[in-house]
């Protein structure tokens, strides 16, 4: 069972808040004395809807709020030696309860700046594990500010005096530790004697009931009704919840050996409470025990006389030797283990320095490739402002070569156009020839006809077939052309050296315009590299250049060569 | 389940460390087999008992201290060594802090143990957490041998080795035992012989020594 189960609610009987509203009235008009009538109510149960109210003013922490709101403010902004143990508890105090069972809730979170503000507060206390369940209590109840100022009541007042007990060294915890075993010994003899018999000794099963003030183990109904009782009466309520707490399981207890003792605190006792009425009944018998004040000193008294007694007993010159011996050995032991860490220390130097080393010679390559990487760059640079020109230089010549082209594509249309003349010429002397032979043929004798014939060819291929078959006819008939006709074959003689010459021109234009091609591919070759679409474009222009040159070449000169071996041909004949 | 009334022998241990180191869990985990997040911080002392077998036929049982861990609880806690003839030194292996203060209630313990001998056993918790481990099992190695202890590392959450690290030093305090280097003594409460070997023959636990062999590991004031 975790801490902080057991609902209470929060309904009560319309009499008994008909008591406490009187009671409260009157109480409200003098804070600084308690009304008639107000034990017997407390004793019964405050009702939970007053308690936050309630609990302040039995403490009486009610009043000058203001300042101390102020001082609570300031606490909390400051840095707490406790932080770690506190920040621990925080989810271990009352995770059944709905208002602390979230990490990181407001409930954990005022629990946690309550409990640090105080340890700030008060040095000497600090934080001491199981003040949460206390402070836990008190939120449960009213807002943190007003909970602090409880809480430092609680410390601090003579009632209450809890400081005293969470006290680092827990002195006044053992004092008190004496005072219950003394009372449990007045009160349940049996107990004690039966106690003593097993060894069974208040600090083992009552540390958490006075730290805790019965919070933790107990169930939320119990555990609000005994801090009620404590309010109201100061710290020795806890003896009588402590008492009655024994006395109601005495019979069971008294037939437990030392383990079946320890078994019942820790896990029968909180699972008795679980009744309601058992922790009525036990507040009930709690507020009988009769505590007796002066005797709760004398007995403070004795156990702080027997402690000094029992310091002094012990031989001084004894305890010096043995305090001595133990220091001797923590000093062996410390030194041991100042040459272990030291000798850590001089490997992981070593460690160190070689990493060290290494990270350097690291840096050391590093440096170089860079170094290697610049120059490697800076020579780049240097290729690339290289290439530049040179890009630039062969579109210089590419831009040249591109102009002799054209002049080169103007000779060409040039000598087109001269041939097409000469063509036009030789048709017309070819005419001229047909023209003149036809009108020599008529004029001559029917004998001469064939003779005439047989030497004249047809001059073109559409006036062949008819004039062939008449030479085949007649072609022993017809005399020698150049005997017929000397006039014609000076002019046909003339009109051969004419196309001759023609041929030679054209030919040289040929090789002109050959040589002005291989220089076009040469420096096209040149510029590929750096203008390769350029090149590209060129040579789609080379290409058809030749294809036309050649094209309209070979028909002239096919022409010419037709037209020349007539002539041949009427030569020879 | 164990009978609480048959056992050979009784020894009382004591569980020391940090706060939230895992003491309360641990226990808890050996006693009742259970395992809850956040138990209660202890305040002041609680008590565990369980019976384990540290060789065939040989029962003992362990009464177990578990403490605050909280510094100042030292003032309370520091009156059960002395009836302890063991200490469970605990500390968490995802919290260097709790590793580094192993010393110190190391000392303590030796401190306050003295003139009785006894036997530690250094157990790392939270194993089952091992991508937070601050603490290596090397490092609580060698500082176990350091110091000539026992160790080992446990899981109450997933009950890894803690069966183990209970029955690891009853035995050794059992070996020691038997080679008679801890005895039962009146007005001690370390260690007790049981029901059973009270009733039989006062020769039987010699017999039981031959067959024993040597301890590993030294104790503190031997």
């Amino acid at each position: 069972m975790v801490s902080g189960f057991g609902h209470v609610s929060k309904e009560c009987d319309e009499e008994v808040l008909g008591n406490w509203s009187d009671i409260l009235s009157k109480w409200r008009k003098n804070y600084a004395e308690r009304p008639r009538g107000l034990q017997s109510l407390v004793r019964k149960g405050v009702p939970e809807a007053l308690r936050g109210e309630v609990w302040q003013l039995l403490a009486g922490s009610h009043g000058g709020e203001n300042e101390m709101i102020n001082t609570y403010r300031l606490l909390l902004t400051k840095e707490s030696a406790s932080e770690r143990v506190i920040l621990n508890d925080l989810n271990r105090t009352f995770p059944a309860h709905e208002y602390f069972k979230d990490a990181g809730g407001v409930g954990q979170e005022a629990l946690y700046k309550l409990s640090r503000a105080y340890s700030v507060r008060d040095e000497e206390v600090g934080y001491c594990q199981g003040l949460s369940f206390v402070i836990a209590t008190l939120l449960i109840h009213m807002p943190e500010e007003q909970a602090f100022m409880l809480l430092c009541q609680l410390m601090e007042d003579q009632r209450y005096l809890l400081r005293e007990m969470y006290k680092a060294n827990f002195e006044n915890l053992q004092v008190r530790f004496h005072q219950l075993t003394c009372l449990i010994q007045d009160n349940l003899p049996d107990l004690y004697a039966h106690f003593d018999d097993l060894k069974v000794e208040c600090h083992m099963y009552a540390s958490q009931w006075f730290l805790t003030l019965f919070t933790a183990k107990f169930p939320l109904y119990l555990v609000f009704r005994i801090m009620d009782i404590f309010l109201y009466e100061g710290f020795n309520a806890l003896f009588g919840v402590a008492l009655a707490l024994l006395k109601g399981c005495q019979k069971d207890l008294l037939s437990l050996d030392f383990e079946g003792v320890m078994r019942f605190f820790r896990v029968n006792l909180p699972k008795k409470y679980r009744s309601e009425d058992h922790a009525d009944e036990l507040i009930q018998t709690a507020c009988s025990m009769k505590i007796n004040v002066k005797k709760l000193k004398r007995y403070e008294k004795e156990y702080l006389t027997r402690r000094a007694e029992e310091e002094q007993s012990e031989f001084p010159l004894q305890r010096l030797e043995s305090d001595n011996k133990r220091l001797t050995e923590i000093c062996m032991r410390s030194e041991l283990e100042n040459e272990m860490l030291a000798l850590e220390l001089v490997n992981d130097r070593v460690k160190l320095k070689s990493n060290l080393d290494e990270a350097e010679d690291h840096v050391q390559t590093l440096t170089r490739e860079l170094q290697a990487t610049r120059t490697i760059v800076r020579e780049s640079e240097q290729h690339t402002i290289r290439l530049n020109d040179e890009l630039e230089n062969i579109r210089d010549a590419f831009r040249r070569t591109c102009d002799e082209l054209q002049q080169t594509q103007k000779i060409v249309s040039d000598y087109k156009q001269i041939c097409s003349q000469l063509n036009n010429q030789l048709d017309k002397q070819r005419e001229k020839y047909q023209a003149k032979i036809e009108t020599f043929q008529s004029r001559c004798c029917e004998s001469c006809k064939p003779i005439i014939n047989s030497i004249v060819s047809p001059p073109s291929s559409l006036a062949s077939t008819p004039e062939r078959e008449i030479v085949n006819n007649d072609e022993d008939d017809l005399p020698p052309i150049s005997s017929i006709s000397p006039s014609v074959a000076d002019r046909l003689r003339q009109v051969e050296i004419e196309l001759a010459e023609k041929k030679l021109a054209l030919t040289q234009a040929l090789c002109e315009n050959q040589e002005l091609v291989h220089q076009l591919r040469h420096s096209s070759s040149v510029t590929s590299d750096s203008d390769t679409n350029s090149v590209n474009s060129m040579r789609a222009l080379n290409n058809n250049n030749n294809s036309s040159t050649v094209s309209w070449l070979s028909k002239t000169v096919n022409t010419i060569k037709e037209a020349a071996s007539s002539t041949n041909r009427a030569k020879v004949n | 389940m164990d009978n609480m009334y048959s056992y050979d022998y009784q020894f009382r241990l004591i569980v020391v460390g940090d706060s939230t180191v895992g003491k309360s869990s641990l226990l808890r985990s050996f006693c009742d087999g259970v395992f809850s997040q956040d138990p209660d911080p202890t305040v002041g002392v609680d008590f565990n008992v369980r019976i384990v077998e540290v060789k065939p036929g040989v029962k003992v049982k362990l009464q177990l201290w578990d403490t605050a861990g909280q510094e100042r609880f030292r003032s309370i806690t520091r009156a059960y060594y002395r009836n302890s003839v063991g200490v469970l030194l605990i500390y968490d292996t995802t919290n260097y802090v709790s590793f580094t203060h192993v010393t110190s209630w190391l000392n303590e313990a030796r401190a306050q143990i003295q003139p009785y001998h006894s036997v530690f056993l250094l157990v790392g918790t939270k194993i089952d957490r091992e991508s937070e481990r601050q603490v290596t099992t090397e490092e609580g190695k060698a500082f176990a041998d350091f110091h000539n202890i026992s160790f080992i590392e446990t899981s109450s959450k997933s009950s890894l080795y803690v069966q183990e690290a209970f029955t690891m030093i009853a035995r050794e305090i059992y070996d020691m035992l038997t080679e008679g280097r801890i005895h039962v003594q009146s007005g001690w409460d370390g260690v007790k012989t049981g029901p059973k070997s009270a009733n039989s023959n006062q020769s039987q636990p010699i017999e039981i020594a031959q067959n024993v062999q040597p301890r590993r590991n030294g104790c503190c004031s031997s």
